[in-house]
């Protein structure tokens, strides 16, 4: 997310509030479906950066990455090309 | 008077009246303020959704997705919030130098997390750059 987001001019407060929201939809809201429904439509690449940035954090968020992928119909494949590491992951959980 | 307005202007009309909102004011506070105030009044008194306009998110948009995801959209899709045309507004005058007027934004928008999360996610995230770069374009 960080990388997509410092490419655009957003200020400070539009940044701030982004990221406080996709962390709090990450650690699993109950409307998280919708809101990560619309982000794939609208903007996929800054949900694929997103899970990047998450998986980067810990790689135990594997797990919350691969729950939203699933409610998403997220194929894997398209989801490898996020992160070598998660790419592992999958292959050889 | 002036929600009497807001909700008597004819639908057809070109521009409605509820543009004046989402246009560029020479006192954005009051701007601000005005807008909090018709927020924060009962959906049956006034509801931006009721007049002309983008939505954030609508059924339509989730149509082919599951029945748990199109449910959660019917319940945000009447939202008085569920606005592009204010989160433009808001999140030009966030980029304000005036410290009273972001503050003013960030109460607005801790607001409105607590009444929908999703559409103020969905909202930030929906504002065109190009309508952020026209925005400074017009105010330098």
């Amino acid at each position: 997310m960080l990388t997509l987001l410092q490419d655009l001019p957003w200020n400070d407060i539009r940044l701030e509030y982004s990221r406080k929201l996709l962390g709090m939809f990450l650690a699993g809201h109950p409307n998280h479906q919708l809101v990560f429904m619309r982000i794939w439509q609208i903007e996929p690449s800054y949900l694929t950066n997103a899970f990047r940035d998450f998986y980067d954090e810990n790689p135990l968020n594997i797990t919350r990455i691969l729950d939203v992928a699933q409610d998403l119909k997220v194929k894997f494949f398209s989801l490898s090309i996020v992160h070598y590491g998660i790419l592992i992951q999958i292959v050889d959980p | 008077m002036l929600i009497a307005i807001l909700l008597n202007s004819p639908r057809d009309a070109e521009p409605h009246a509820v543009t004046g909102f989402w246009e560029t004011w020479s006192n954005p506070l009051y701007q601000l303020r005005l807008l909090d105030a018709l927020l924060s009044l009962p959906a049956d008194t006034f509801n931006f959704v009721q007049l002309p306009g983008r939505r954030i998110v609508t059924v339509d948009d989730v149509s082919i997705a599951s029945p748990t995801i199109k449910s959660l959209a019917a319940n945000v899709q009447g939202q008085t919030w569920n606005s592009l045309e204010l989160f433009q507004v808001l999140v030009r005058l966030a980029g304000s130098e005036s410290v009273e007027i972001r503050t003013c934004v960030r109460e607005m928008l801790d607001k409105a997390i607590k009444i929908s999360a999703e559409i103020v996610h969905m909202g930030l995230l929906q504002v065109p750059v190009s309508f952020i770069l026209d925005s400074q374009f017009q105010l330098c």
